[in-house]
């Protein structure tokens, strides 16, 4: 978990005094929620429920949840994040989240390195993953699945430079995976108090999935247990990531950001989770400035947290003093002023992708990367994986900057193969101060054989948006007051996703076969009878029966005679042109053929 | 809610509930007035989106899957396990369609239950299926100890309940929703019979004829219990053989049979943190 803004860091120190207040033996259970008010109107809540524990194998579990320990122990998995996503971060608005998650499905795993076979416990473990969170994780196979190596590096503790080998490492996302009830259904049943009890009471599906971005995510990555980081300590952190708009509901002097619990989750708090150690709300504060507003119940404490030279201030809430007086707290924040349409941060490093070019061929992909600062460039890294049916052609991959092609600090491709690996750029580009960097590719779209079309195949194919690093200064950060985030150099590691992009390939038409089918058939039918006809039988005089023939003949041959001798007067008249042929077939009113001898 | 929810398999080929048209997230409702919402914050979706297919259907019933199938996608059921099978959806003489690309034939599916009972998968199996001409599914059944239940008999289409204005689609079919409406009364302990639920939505509910196959059943429907398919019935076996708990010691494991493991303390040494941003020199 150690995701840019949200994870725990060296110079964390309440993470580890509490640590040491515990016992030994047995696991620790912390649940928080983090509710940051923004200027534009939206409110960002963040859950984090964090299990420590120093056993993670083995047969006897205390808070840990057994299926997930399970699965981690039995694929060799030293850590695993995974995310299941709705909705796209827009950083350009919120901030910087507190941990970067792509729309979708997306996972990344360091395996131990003493595996067996990497690509084996993979495959393995996202078919068992698929299982135990009811989304179609088994799609993660080598097409597309990818070991970068200079992205996603661990995020726990290492003690050998042999476990930072990349060939231990597995990402891949699936970009159209969709994420409802199903998913949090077995999410919440792996806390210790499951949906029963505490925090997690306030994860209702009707509301979770009404927010303009949502985002379900486990972490599992091996900490430091003490100061002196001699021994191991394992940490399970499921976090859920909450985007609302709650300033679209207008009253009749303007529309208010008010909000509250029951507005936000459907329903106020009634209890903590009896088997956690510290269960705690913290409301940000830092939007008071500019649109104040007044929480009601008062809060019981104020914590500030400086991270790489920034404070921030939040008002801290503990959930067992708020809830003791029994009957339910709905904790609200009620706002002064109607809301405005509020600034937009000024962010550092703004990145956003999108496609060019028209055609059912070529296409091209943009990544723009956009640098504030104008005094210092800035060191960005970008992963981008490409599906093996866009077909790059990495000698179009270029960086520009104002139409100048800049070379990257560092750059690693891995060409695609045709349904076996995906395209993998790896880039570190240096933006210079104030500017734009550009980094294209062109590519060719690829021709499926019909059988690996989805069932709807004209909606298009996804790609998953690029991941962009940076060490960046700690203002726009959503921060968790005790999780502090990676420091760096004196700046806070931020992970962004850029936008996925829908291509579409050259599709057939479906219904073609059965429209040929049809088409030949009656082509085959009208040109072939007659022609069989004419060269297999042949027509023969019969006579005409003495019996009385039925009404309906009778009728008919009437009116045959009828026309005949009307066309026998016109034929009179030019008995000279009359053929053998001609006079044999008006001879015979009814005429039966007969098959050839 | 009659069966216990890791004793379904749900294979839903759309994301409805979490559709971004749906104005009511996570919820499907049986009904434009919003009675039951039967996408309850305890489902269990197991094959979804893509995985819905033909060939993984098929798999799951003869338990063709592979080895790195979770259990909950796999059928798990032995000769005493009564399997209840209801599909729903586009069909006509003899097909059902799957994700509006390919089709399950009749011929297929009544060979994926010979399957099962060659492979002792099943003791009875309950048929229902909800789709137009839907009785031409279950007529080449050739398997003992299959009951089934169609809305429609071939030549007919099976109808819509209603339409919900606000969601501009038609939410419910007809069998669908009487059916619904006989479960939701019934309960754990009820004494109606499978002759009672064949009895559901007759010609003037549904418009189109309820067909049912009982002559591969072996027992009349009048006697079988409905509970014995719709309820986790669990067949109890008496025995006098005593079995030693142990003490209740939670410090020494106890072996039944399999090796326990027994946790391995991490390895003392020096563990350090790493840099998340590449170096950049």
């Amino acid at each position: 978990m150690a995701a840019p803004c949200g994870g725990s860091g060296l110079g964390s120190w309440l993470v580890l005094l509490f640590l040491f207040a515990n016992s030994l033996g047995s696991d620790q259970f912390d649940e928080s929620l983090l509710i940051k008010p923004l200027n534009s109107g939206h409110v960002i809540s963040k859950f984090d429920f964090v299990i420590g524990t120093d056993n993670i194998s083995g047969a006897h579990f205390h808070l840990v949840p057994r299926h997930l320990a399970e699965v981690i122990s039995h694929h060799h998995v030293r850590e695993l994040h995974l995310s299941l996503t709705q909705g796209f971060w827009r950083h350009d608005i919120w901030g910087y989240p507190a941990r970067q998650a792509g729309t979708g499905a997306q996972l990344w795993v360091w395996f131990d390195p003493g595996t067996p076979s990497v690509d084996e416990s993979w495959s393995s473990l996202v078919n068992a993953l698929s299982g135990l969170f009811c989304a179609s994780l088994n799609f993660m196979d080598r097409t597309v699945t990818t070991s970068p190596e200079f992205a996603f590096r661990p995020a726990g503790v290492v003690s050998d430079p042999s476990e930072l080998e990349s060939r231990l490492l597995r990402v891949a996302s699936l970009p159209r995976e969709a994420t409802c009830t199903e998913n949090l259904t077995p999410w919440q049943k792996l806390l210790p108090c499951g949906a029963a009890s505490g925090l997690s009471t306030l994860l209702n599906p009707t509301h979770l999935y009404s927010t303009s971005y949502h985002s379900l995510s486990v972490d599992f990555r091996p900490v430091c247990a003490d100061t002196s980081c001699s021994r191991l300590h394992y940490e399970i952190t499921q976090s859920v990531t909450l985007v609302h708009e709650p300033v679209t509901t207008a009253r009749r002097d303007g529309p208010r950001q008010d909000w509250s619990m029951k507005s936000l989750f459907g329903r106020g708090l009634y209890d903590a989770c009896a088997v956690a150690e510290r269960s705690d709300i913290f409301v940000d504060t830092a939007a008071n400035g500019s649109y104040p507003f007044v929480l009601s119940p008062a809060p019981h404490s104020e914590v500030t947290s400086i991270v790489a030279g920034h404070p921030a201030t939040y008002a801290a809430y503990s959930v067992t003093s708020l809830t003791s007086g029994g009957g339910g707290v709905n904790l609200r924040a009620a706002y002064s002023r109607p809301h405005r349409h509020g600034w937009t941060p000024s962010l550092p490093l703004t990145v956003t992708q999108y496609q060019t070019g028209s055609g059912q061929y070529s296409v091209g992909l943009s990544l723009q990367l956009r640098n504030a600062d104008r005094l210092s460039p800035l060191d960005v890294s970008v992963l981008q994986v490409v599906p093996w049916y866009i077909r790059l052609y990495l000698h179009t991959l270029q960086v520009t900057v104002d139409g100048q092609v800049i070379k990257p600090v560092y750059q690693r491709l891995v060409p695609g193969r045709d349904r076996q690996r995906p395209y993998t750029l790896e880039l570190g580009v240096r933006i210079p101060a104030g500017r734009v960097a550009t980094v294209s590719v062109q590519a060719e779209r690829a021709f499926l054989k019909w059988h690996e079309y989805p069932p709807d195949a004209n909606h298009g194919f996804y790609l998953p948006g690029a991941v962009v690093s940076a060490l960046l200064p700690a203002q726009n950060c959503t921060r968790h007051p005790i999780r502090s985030p990676p420091v760096e150099g004196g700046r806070v590691f931020v992970r962004l996703s850029a936008e996925n992009q829908l291509v579409t390939l050259p599709t057939p038409d479906f219904s073609m076969p059965y429209n040929v089918i049809c088409l030949v058939c009656t082509v085959v039918a009208l040109a072939f009878g007659p022609l069989h006809n004419i060269c297999t039988k042949r027509l023969l005089l019969v006579p005409v029966s003495e019996e009385k023939p039925g009404i309906v003949t009778r009728i008919k041959s009437n009116l045959g005679r009828l026309m005949w001798w009307r066309r026998g007067a016109d034929q009179s008249n030019t008995a000279t042109s009359q053929s053998p042929a001609g006079a044999s077939q008006s001879a015979a009113a009814k005429a039966k053929s007969s098959k050839a001898d | 809610m009659l069966i216990v929810v890791n004793h379904i398999i749900l294979m839903l080929a759309d994301d409805m509930a979490c559709n971004p048209r749906n104005p009511r997230p996570a919820t499907v409702f049986n009904n434009a007035n919003q009675h039951i919402n039967v996408y309850g914050s305890d489902v269990e979706v197991d094959y979804r989106g893509d995985e819905v297919t033909v060939e993984r259907l098929v798999r799951l019933l003869t338990g063709r899957l592979e080895p790195s199938t979770p259990p909950t996608k796999r059928l798990l059921t032995d000769d005493r396990s009564n399997v209840l099978i209801y599909m729903t959806g586009h069909g006509g003489d003899g097909f059902l369609k799957f994700q509006d690309a390919e089709e399950i034939t009749s011929t297929e599916l009544a060979d994926a239950f010979e399957q099962m009972w060659q492979q002792r998968r099943y003791n009875n199996i309950f048929f229902m299926i909800d789709t137009c001409q839907a009785a031409s599914m279950y007529e080449k059944f050739y398997s003992p100890n299959i009951l089934a239940v169609a809305s429609s008999q071939v030549g007919e289409d099976s109808l819509s309940h209603h339409l919900d204005s606000s969601l501009g689609v038609y939410v419910i079919d007809k069998y669908t929703y009487h059916a619904l409406d006989f479960m939701e009364k019934l309960r754990k302990d009820s004494k109606k019979s499978m002759a009672d639920f064949l009895r559901v939505c007759p010609r003037h509910q549904c418009v189109s004829t309820v067909g049912v196959r009982s002559d591969l059943f072996p027992r009349n429907p009048a006697d079988v219990r409905v509970t014995e398919f719709f309820g986790s019935v669990r067949h109890v076996e008496r025995t006098d053989r005593l079995v030693d708990l142990g003490d209740g010691d939670t410090e020494t494991p106890v072996t039944v049979g399999t090796r326990v493991e027994t946790a391995a303390p991490a390895p003392a040494g020096s563990y350090r943190y790493v840099a998340q941003f590449p170096v950049m020199s």
